[in-house]
C-alpha cells in the first residue's frame, strides 16, 4: 500500500525525514519501505491493520505517536442546503448480513470537472488515477479515511413511486449482468452483492463501480454512498469475478461500520468547494446493529508477565490513550479499556501487551531466560534415522540430491503403481507439477540426465518422502487414506552399456547397501537379495537384473537395473542407471545394538573350492548347500568368480569359485578336520542336483 | 642347501656392498634369476610333497628376508642415486567423499544450536489436514491468511471417521477435513503440543513446506522452514529475545546483532520479525549482495503463542505462555554459503552439491 510523506507531514507538523519515518515506523509500527519516489513509502500492513491505518489519518496517528506530535485534522464541515437528503434517496437492503451498514449523502448542482493540482498529485503518488472530480474526492476521502466511497448520477438510476432515486442491495440474480466502468462485462452466479436501483445492478458492492449510473461531465445530481460489506462476501465475489480494488482489498479485512459518516461528511466537504456542489441535510442511514467499542480488563501484572519486564503504569496509560476512547483504572490496580472501534486489531488482552510492547519498543525489551528445569533434548526418531542414512551414503561416497515433492505427468512412468494411487494437487504449480511423488526414482533419472553432461559417473542419494493413496478397508466401506513415508534412494551411474558392465554395476550398488546394513547392526545372515522372476506389475527394471530385499524376513526395498527404455527413452540418460530404494522406517526398526565379537585367537584355515553348476543355479543356492553341509568348523563362503563359457567346450556351462574359511576358537586346526569338513561339503555339492557335477 | 650359511654369506658382503654398482652385483648374485636360491626355489616342483612342504616355506622366507635387507640397503643409505628421485608435486590420486546436501548441513547447525539449549526436535507429516495447517493455529475458514498462503490443496477425500494414530502413515488425521500439503510447519507444533506435556521447548527438525506460487531465485514452491516454541509459566519476549539472539550469535557468530520489529502472524499475539546485522557487509557496504546494502537481514518471523491456539490444544492460556518462531533454512543457507539462487536446492546439480 502507497502512503504519502507529504501528506503524513502536513498532518503531524515534523521534521523527521521521510528515511527516519521510515525507520521509525520500521522498529514500531509497520513494514515500511522507501521507494524511487522520495515522497512515497511502500507499506505492507498486516491484515488486521487495515481498518484503521490504510487511510493517511488513522496512519498519522503512528507518525503522531513517533514524533510526539498531535494531528491536524482537515475540515469537514458543509454548510447543507435546504434539501433533505431521505427526500431524494430511498435505501431498502435486502441482504442485512452482508452490508452491515449503508449511509448515502445527497448533492445537488454539482459541476463535474477536473479535481485541483494538489489532489490529483495525492492520487497518484498512491497508485490511484485521477478521473473527474468527483470520482477523485471519492477516492482521495478513501485514502484519507480509510473508508471505501462510490458516488452515482442520481440522475440515471430508476425512480422509485415516491419519485426518489431508489438503491436497493442486494444478491445477484443467478445469469444476471453487469458492466463495469470498464466496460467489461460479468456474469453473476448469485452469491454475489450488489447495490441496484429498481431495475438494474449499479455496482458491485465494495469492488466496483457499473457503467449504469457513472458519474459524467453532465452530471448534476450525486448520491455518494459510504457502506459497510461484510469482509468474507467481498472477498468471495472479489476472488470469483477476478477484480481487486483498492476498495476491495479494504473491506476485505472488515473495516469499521462507525466511519461511514465522517467520511461521507469528509467528502460533501470537498464536494461543495472544489464542485460547488450543495449537500442536502442529512444522510440516509441504514445501521440496524451499531458497532459498539469492546470493554477489556487489563492488569500491569499481566503485561509484565508477557512481556518479561516491569510495565509501569505510566507506560501503559501512555500505551492505552493511543487506541482507547476510555480508561477506568479499577482500585484492584486492573485498567477497563474502552478500545476504538477503528482498532479492529485489539481484541483481548493480549492485543493491548503488543500495543504496550510497540509503545516501549521491542529492542528496549532486555534478553532473560526462564527459570524453568533443565532436561535433555528428545529427538524425534525419524530425524536420528535420517541422520544416520545420510551419514553412512556420505561415508560410501553419495553426494545428497534434493528434488521436489511433485512431479509431472511423464514423470507417473517411473513407478510402478495404480495410476489411482497417485495424489493429485487440484491447482498444480503452473499446471505442471501435478502429481505427489510415490518414489524417489523420476527424480533421481533427472539428476543423472542433468549431470551426465559434467561428470561421466556419479553416486547419488535422496531422503525424502513419498506419498500415495492407500485404500483402508473399514467395516463395510472402503476409506482412501494418505500415506507418507520416508524413502531412501541411490543411484549408481557410470557403467557401460554391455550386459557384463551394467551387471556389475548392480552388484557395486549391492555391495555399498551391505555394507550399509553393516553398518547398522544387521548380520549378513539376516539380509536376503531375492530373486523376483517376472513381475507383473512394471517393466521398469531390466528383466531379471532386479531384486527384492529382505531383512530378518521383511521386506525393505527393491533394487535392480533400470531398464533401457525407462532410462534413455524416458529420460534422456545414456547409460545404465542402478537404482535402490529403501523404505527407511522398516529397516531402521531392523537396525540391533552392536557387540564386540572377540578377536580369533587361531588362525583361519583357508581352501577354495570351483563348483561346475546347473545353469540356472544361484550364487546364493550354491552358497547354502555349502553352508548346510554340516561341516564342522565352516565359518565363511565367499564368491568370487563366475565362469560362463561361450565356446566350445564349455558352452553352456557355469562354473562357480568359493574361498571358504574355517576357523575354530579353541585351537588351530589340523589339516585332518578341514579335510573331514571338506569331503562333507563336496558331497553334499556332489548330491543336490542345482551343483549336480563336478568339482575341482 | 644350509640356508643358515647362505644368509650369513649374503649379508655379510651386503655389508662390504658401499656403491650403487656393488649392490647390483650383489642383487644378482642372491635374488637374480641365475642366484642359487632362485635356482633351488625352481627345482623344489620336481621334489616330493613331503619336500616341498618342508623346505619350500624356508627357502621363501629367507628369499623375502634378503629382499628386505637389499632394499633396507638401498634405500637406507646415505648415497641416493638420481633414478630414485620422486616428483612429489605430480597430483595426488582423486578421490572423493560423499557430500551432504547445504541444506543437510543448515538444518544440522541449527538445530545442534536448538538441541543445546534442550529443545526437542519433532517432525510431522508433510500430507497435512487444514485443521493442523489452518484451525488449531487461529486460522478459521473465513480467514484472509488461507489465501494469501497459496495452499496446494489435495485429491483425497475427507475423512469419515478420524484416523488413528500408528496408522497407515503413522499420523493421526481428524474426520472432516480436507487435506493439503503444508504450508509451513507450523502444524507440528499442535501435533506436538498434543501428545506432550508442558513446560514445552521444541523445534521442528524436517521442514518441507509448500506454496502455490511462481518460482524464481528468490522463491520456490517448496521452502524449508525451521520452526520452534517453548512455552513454560514464564517464558516472556524477553525469553524470545534471549534464546533467539543466542541461536544467531550460535549460527552467525557472537557478533551479530538482532532487531525485533512488529509483524502480524494469526497463531502469535503479539507478532514480531527479526532482523540480524548482516553478516556479509556488517552494515558497512552499501552495494552488499547479501543484504541489498541495507545492514540487516530479514530471517525470522516469531511471536508470543495466541491464546486460541494455546486453548486447541487445551492448555490454559491464563498458566501456560510462550513464544514460537521460524526461520525460513533456504535463506539461512543462502546467506551462510552466499548462494544468489535458491533453485539451486533442488536442481541435483553435483557441480553444486560438490562444494559442500
Amino acid at each position: 500500500m502507497k502512503i504519502s510523506y507529504s501528506w503524513l507531514k502536513e498532518l503531524v507538523p515534523t521534521r523527521l525525514s521521510s528515511r527516519a519515518m521510515a525507520n521509525a515506523l520500521n522498529e514500531s509500527a509497520f513494514d515500511t519501505e522507501l521507494t524511487a519516489d522520495p515522497n512515497v513509502f511502500e507499506v505492507k500492513l498486516p491484515p488486521n491493520r487495515v481498518c484503521d491505518a490504510s487511510g493517511h489519518l488513522g496512519f498519522a496517528k503512528e507518525v503522531s505517536r513517533i514524533a510526539g506530535k498531535p494531528i491536524a485534522y482537515p475540515d469537514a464541515s458543509f454548510r447543507a442546503s435546504r434539501a433533505r437528503a431521505q427526500n431524494h434517496i430511498g435505501v431498502k437492503v435486502d441482504a442485512k448480513n452482508l452490508c452491515r451498514r449503508y449511509t448515502a449523502a445527497y448533492i445537488e448542482n454539482v459541476s463535474v470537472g477536473k479535481s485541483p493540482a494538489w489532489m490529483q498529485k495525492r492520487l497518484t503518488e498512491c497508485g490511484v488515477r485521477p478521473i473527474n472530480a468527483v470520482v477523485d474526492i471519492t477516492n482521495y476521502v478513501m485514502l484519507e479515511y480509510g473508508q471505501p466511497l462510490h458516488a452515482f448520477d442520481a440522475d440515471k438510476l430508476a425512480q422509485d413511486k415516491q419519485g426518489k432515486a431508489a438503491i436497493i442491495v442486494r444478491r445477484a440474480h443467478k445469469g444476471e449482468r453487469i458492466t463495469t466502468l470498464e466496460d467489461k462485462s460479468y456474469e453473476l452466479a448469485g452469491f454475489e452483492l450488489l447495490i441496484c436501483d429498481a431495475k438494474d445492478a449499479l455496482a458491485v458492492a465494495g469492488i466496483k463501480g457499473g457503467r449504469k449510473a457513472e458519474i459524467d461531465r453532465r452530471t448534476k445530481r450525486i448520491i455518494v454512498e459510504s457502506a459497510n460489506f461484510d469482509p468474507i462476501s467481498v472477498r468471495q465475489t472479489s476472488r470469483a469475478l477476478g477484480i481487486r480494488t483498492d476498495a476491495s482489498v479494504r473491506f476485505e479485512n472488515d473495516l469499521d461500520p462507525n466511519l461511514t459518516e465522517a467520511a461521507l461528511r469528509r467528502v460533501c466537504n470537498l464536494v461543495e468547494s472544489i464542485c460547488s456542489g450543495s449537500a442536502a441535510k442529512g444522510f440516509v442511514d441504514v445501521y440496524p446493529v451499531k458497532m459498539k467499542p469492546i470493554e477489556l480488563i487489563v492488569s500491569l501484572e499481566q503485561a509484565s508477565r508477557l512481556i518479561g519486564v516491569q510495565i509501569s503504569a505510566k507506560t501503559a496509560e501512555a500505551a492505552f490513550a493511543l487506541f482507547c476512547d476510555s480508561v477506568k483504572k479499577q482500585k484492584s490496580g486492573t485498567y477497563v479499556l474502552t478500545v476504538n472501534t477503528m482498532r479492529r486489531d485489539i481484541a483481548r488482552a493480549e492485543d493491548v501487551v503488543e500495543e504496550i510492547a510497540r509503545f516501549i519498543g521491542y529492542d528496549a525489551i532486555p534478553e532473560q531466560t526462564v527459570s524453568e528445569p533443565v532436561r535433555p533434548a528428545r529427538i524425534d526418531e525419524r530425524m536420528e534415522e535420517k541422520w544416520l542414512f545420510q551419514d553412512i551414503a556420505v561415508k560410501l561416497g553419495f553426494d545428497e540430491v534434493m528434488n521436489y515433492s511433485l512431479i509431472e505427468e511423464n514423470d507417473k512412468q517411473a513407478f510402478g503403481i495404480a495410476p489411482d494411487s497417485f495424489v493429485r494437487v487440484t491447482v498444480p504449480v503452473s499446471g505442471k507439477y501435478t502429481y505427489l511423488r510415490p518414489g524417489l526414482l523420476a527424480g533421481l533419472l533427472k539428476n543423472v540426465r542433468d549431470n551426465n553432461r559434467y561428470f561421466p559417473s556419479m553416486k547419488l542419494f535422496e531422503i525424502g518422502r513419498v506419498y500415495r493413496k492407500h485404500e483402508r478397508p473399514d467395516e463395510r466401506m472402503k476409506t482412501i487414506v494418505p500415506e507418507e513415508r520416508s524413502q531412501l534412494g541411490l543411484v549408481l551411474y557410470g557403467a557401460k552399456t554391455d550386459d557384463k558392465a551394467r551387471r556389475e554395476q548392480f552388484l557395486d550398488l549391492k555391495g555399498y547397501l551391505e555394507a550399509m546394513f553393516k553398518a547398522i547392526g544387521i548380520s549378513e545372515s539376516e539380509w536376503r537379495f531375492e530373486t523376483i522372476i517376472g513381475d507383473e506389475r512394471w517393466n521398469g527394471y531390466e528383466p531379471s537384473e532386479f531384486a527384492r530385499i529382505v531383512v530378518s524376513g521383511i521386506q525393505v526395498g527393491m533394487i535392480g537395473n533400470i531398464a533401457f527404455w525407462l532410462y534413455h527413452d524416458g529420460y534422456g540418460v545414456d547409460m545404465p542407471v542402478s537404482f535402490c530404494e529403501i523404505e527407511m522406517d522398516a529397516l531402521y526398526a531392523l537396525r540391533a545394538k552392536k557387540y564386540y565379537d572377540p578377536l580369533p585367537r587361531f588362525p583361519d584355515a583357508l581352501r577354495d573350492i570351483s563348483v561346475l553348476v546347473n545353469p540356472d543355479s544361484t550364487a546364493s543356492e550354491i552358497e547354502s548347500i555349502i553352508q548346510n553341509a554340516g561341516s564342522r568348523f565352516l565359518y565363511k563362503a565367499e564368491l568370487f568368480d563366475v565362469f560362463v563359457g561361450s565356446m566350445p567346450p564349455s558352452a553352456g556351462r557355469k562354473s562357480m569359485s568359493f574361498h571358504l574359511r574355517f576357523r575354530s576358537s579353541e585351537r588351530t586346526l589340523t589339516e585332518g578336520e578341514i579335510n573331514k569338513d571338506m569331503d562333507l561339503i563336496e558331497q553334499a555339492l556332489k548330491q543336490d542336483e542345482k551343483a549336480a557335477a563336478r568339482i575341482r | 642347501m644350509n640356508f643358515e650359511l647362505l644368509k650369513q654369506t649374503a649379508l655379510a658382503d651386503l655389508e662390504k656392498a658401499s656403491d650403487d654398482v656393488s649392490r647390483e652385483a650383489w642383487r644378482v648374485k642372491y635374488l637374480g634369476r641365475k642366484s642359487d636360491l632362485s635356482l633351488f626355489l625352481r627345482s623344489l616342483a620336481e621334489k616330493t610333497d613331503q619336500e616341498k612342504r618342508a623346505l619350500g616355506p624356508q627357502a621363501n622366507a629367507l628369499r623375502k628376508e634378503l629382499e628386505l635387507r637389499f632394499h633396507g640397503a638401498v634405500v637406507g643409505g646415505r648415497y641416493r642415486p638420481e633414478t630414485f628421485r620422486f616428483d612429489v608435486t605430480q597430483p595426488g590420486v582423486k578421490h572423493e567423499t560423499g557430500h551432504l546436501h547445504p541444506l543437510t548441513l543448515v538444518s544440522r547447525d541449527i538445530l545442534r544450536i536448538f538441541v543445546s539449549m534442550g529443545f526437542d526436535v519433532a517432525t510431522g507429516p508433510e500430507i497435512e489436514s487444514a485443521y493442523y495447517n489452518f484451525d488449531a493455529l487461529n486460522i478459521p475458514a473465513w480467514h484472509p491468511a488461507r489465501e494469501t498462503m497459496d495452499t496446494m490443496w489435495l485429491d483425497l477425500p475427507e475423512l469419515q471417521k478420524p484416523l488413528p494414530e500408528r496408522g497407515q502413515t503413522g499420523y493421526q488425521y481428524p474426520a472432516g477435513y480436507k487435506f493439503l500439503l503444508r504450508t509451513h510447519t507450523s502444524p507440528i507444533q499442535i501435533r506436538y503440543m498434543e501428545t506432550h506435556k508442558p513446560p514445552f521447548r521444541m523445534v521442528v527438525g524436517d521442514g518441507r513446506a509448500f506454496r502455490n506460487e511462481a518460482t524464481d531465485a528468490r522463491h520456490e514452491f517448496q521452502l524449508n522452514q525451521l520452526e520452534g516454541l517453548m512455552i513454560g509459566t514464564d517464558v516472556s519476549i524477553a525469553t524470545l529475545r534471549s534464546v533467539i539472539h543466542d541461536f544467531f550469535r550460535g549460527f552467525f557468530g557472537p557478533d551479530v546483532a538482532m532487531r525485533m520489529v512488529p509483524s502480524y502472524y494469526p497463531f502469535v499475539e503479539p507478532g514480531v520479525d527479526i532482523t540480524v546485522s548482516c553478516v556479509g557487509c556488517k552494515g558497512k557496504n552499501r552495494a552488499c549482495k547479501i543484504c541489498g546494502g541495507l545492514g540487516w537481514l530479514e530471517v525470522a518471523g516469531a511471536g508470543m503463542v495466541h491464546p486460541n491456539v494455546l486453548k486447541a490444544v487445551a492448555l490454559d492460556p491464563k498458566k501456560w505462555q510462550g513464544f514460537a518462531f521460524g526461520f525460513g533454512v533456504d535463506r539461512l543457507a543462502m546467506t551462510k554459503y552466499a548462494i544468489d539462487d535458491i533453485r539451486l536446492f533442488m536442481s541435483g546439480d553435483e557441480r553444486f552439491i560438490r562444494q559442500f
